[in-house]
């Protein structure tokens, strides 16, 4: 584990091998390989390194501390999504779940086909998942899940509906676990190969030299011009669009923006399925993927409480009720994308997405089938969170439902973001070439989700991460 | 010296906790206060786009009050706040019942965060 808190304070080179803009999962992996492979690398964090322990995973220090604009990030639209992204040195692997999937075939499949990438068959990709999943011990729980997870579980079987128990990249000992986040795996590993990370230094804009690049960077007042020979934009599927945006490129940067949109309902069990320090939950329902999945969210009561904003009666019983609530969601893959742009002066990027028709219908019958599915898992009780629609006490309420989400009282939310900057050789829709090279670019690369073609349909940290390793062996074996 | 903002987001946030989350008067341990300061924390971090149109916004739902009524929001009685809040909850106007909304789903957080001795930093 790396430790911090304060931002490292030595010299920071005037040239570099290579640079690395962002920690996350994408950028940890490429500046690992790349110091590894003997290369002198910089790594520019724009959040924080906090050290062990800082704050409690999933509370609301942890979100004002690690989440961009304090999880303040909305995707503007009707509904609008609101989506969050880590900033701290680790990216949005120090505050997801951890749950880990390979990118279905089927996907990768699409993605050779429509986006015309190569070196994307099963068998290019399953060396570096099978890397991955030992680096990060990804593995199964080693004891029962949690009552909540296991609700969800129940109800499939009872209606013999597809239910499977997502492996984590955790570490267990002594009953605890911890999860396998960049800042205790592949950043600790680059940093003893010899790159240098830097945090609380945000990249600003940068332009070509050359065959190579100059960065420029702030950290309040502080100003940085780093020059680079190969220069590694790592900062995920918004801020990597909005830094090639703001630096003059914008051929195929921003315009196809893909999220997984999530519906969320309360159930109400009448026994207990809630307790504090309850571990994540793990199951996922993949009956319809893979176009829906379901899960169980984190159900603190703070989130409980936002979750049954839009059934106010239920707030006053929470302090006594929550033991026996969680939350459930329905997230789908759809074809709806969105854009990323960047505005004359103002920092944060401008996120667009107007979820289509067709995909809020495809949410309704989410939310239906969940509702149908925790009712067989025996709640007795279930608050959409969509406003105008009452609780839910039985299964003829399901009619209750409507066909597509009304627009303007429905709340979408989203942890998946991708597709800004598509991999492949059609001209047309990509970004950059099979292996992230801009296109009509010397020495600059995409290796975060903005690359992933189109929404793989499950958690996408695996993808990322195995694609990001790809793409770096290919790199350095040609180079 | 606070501001005719911080004043009415304040009695935004102490209406909501008494009102919607709560349905009993507001209990004097100081809770509340943290719900205050991390509403505006939270609005202080938003992107500039959804910052300034909120603080205008709220400004309006203020001097709104104080058009009608002759005083600005946070000067008014428990009952008079609520039944103000409640008619921009429930406008026609989406707008008014998105910044309602908002205050709702950023309070929400820190009140309940204490439920259950919920860990903290």
């Amino acid at each position: 584990m790396l430790d911090g808190g304060a931002p490292i304070a030595g010299a920071i080179p005037e040239r570099v091998q290579a640079l690395v803009i962002g920690s996350g999962p994408g950028g940890a992996i490429t500046a690992c390989r790349l110091a590894e492979a003997g290369k002198e690398v910089l790594i520019l964090e724009e959040g924080e390194l906090f050290r062990e322990g800082f704050c409690a995973p999933f509370s609301l220090a942890e979100m004002a501390a690690k989440y961009r604009s304090r999880g303040l990030t909305p995707a503007l639209g009707n509904p609008p999504v609101t989506y969050v992204e880590g900033k701290c040195a680790g990216g949005g692997s120090e505050i997801n779940s951890g749950l880990y999937h390979r990118t279905p075939p089927e996907i990768l499949e699409r993605w050779r086909r429509e986006f015309e990438v190569e070196g994307l068959e099963e068998a290019d990709l399953r060396p570096h998942f099978e890397e991955v999943e030992r680096d990060l011990s990804v593995g199964l729980l080693p004891h029962a899940a949690p009552a909540a997870s296991l609700k969800l579980h129940e109800g499939a079987l009872a209606l013999g509906w597809k239910s499977v128990e997502v492996p984590r990249w955790y570490k267990y000992a002594d009953g605890k676990g911890t999860p396998q986040t960049m800042s205790r795996t592949f950043l600790p590993r680059a940093m003893k190969a010899g790159a240098q990370l830097v945090s609380r230094m945000g990249v600003t804009s940068f332009r070509q030299e050359g065959s190579g690049w100059v960065v420029h960077a702030r950290s309040g007042a502080r100003k940085l011009e780093v020059r680079c020979e190969q220069l590694f934009l790592c900062a995920g599927a918004i801020q990597t669009p909005a830094l090639l945006r703001r630096s003059g490129i914008t051929e195929k940067i921003g315009n196809s923006l893909h999220l997984h949109p999530t519906v969320k309902v309360v159930a109400r069990f009448p026994e207990r399925v809630n307790e504090t320090g309850q571990g994540v939950p793990v199951h996922q329902v993949k009956e319809f993927s893979p176009e829906l999945s379901f899960g169980c969210s984190i159900s603190t009561p703070e989130y409980l409480g936002l979750a049954l904003l839009d059934h106010p009666s239920e707030l006053p019983h929470l302090e006594q009720n929550w033991p026996q609530m969680a939350i459930y969601y329905a997230m789908a893959a759809v074809e709806t994308t969105g854009t990323v742009r960047v505005l004359p002066g103002v920092r944060d990027p401008l996120v667009r997405y107007q979820v289509a028709k067709r995909d809020m219908r495809i949410l309704a019958s989410g939310a239906r089938h969940l509702s149908q599915l925790l009712f067989a898992a025996g709640a007795e009780q279930l608050f959409l969170s969509v406003g105008g629609v009452p609780a839910l006490r039985r299964g003829a309420d399901l009619d209750q439902i409507p066909v597509s989400l009304p627009r303007g009282r429905t709340n979408l939310m989203t942890i998946h973001l991708f597709s800004t900057c598509p991999m492949g050789e059609n001209r047309r829709r990509c970004a950059t070439d099979s292996f992230g090279r801009v296109h009509g670019f010397p020495n600059l690369f995409i290796n975060d989700a903005s690359l992933l073609c189109t929404a793989p349909t499950v958690n996408p940290q695996g993808s990322i991460m195995a694609i990001a390793s790809r793409n770096m062996a290919h790199l350095l074996h040609r180079s | 010296m606070s501001s005719l903002f911080e004043d009415t987001v304040s009695a935004i946030c102490y209406s909501l906790v008494a009102d919607v989350f709560l349905a009993a008067p507001v209990p004097a341990d100081g809770r509340c206060n943290e719900v205050v300061r991390f509403v505006l924390a939270q609005h202080g971090a938003a992107p500039l786009f959804l910052r300034e149109p909120l603080r205008m916004l709220t400004l309006a739902f203020s001097l709104q009050c104080l058009a009608t009524t002759g005083r600005p929001f946070h000067r008014h009685e428990h009952e008079a706040r609520a039944k103000h809040l409640r008619a921009w909850k429930e406008s026609r106007l989406k707008v008014r019942r998105d910044l309602v909304r908002f205050y709702e789903s950023l309070a929400v957080l820190p009140w309940f965060s204490r439920t259950g001795s919920t860990a903290s930093c």
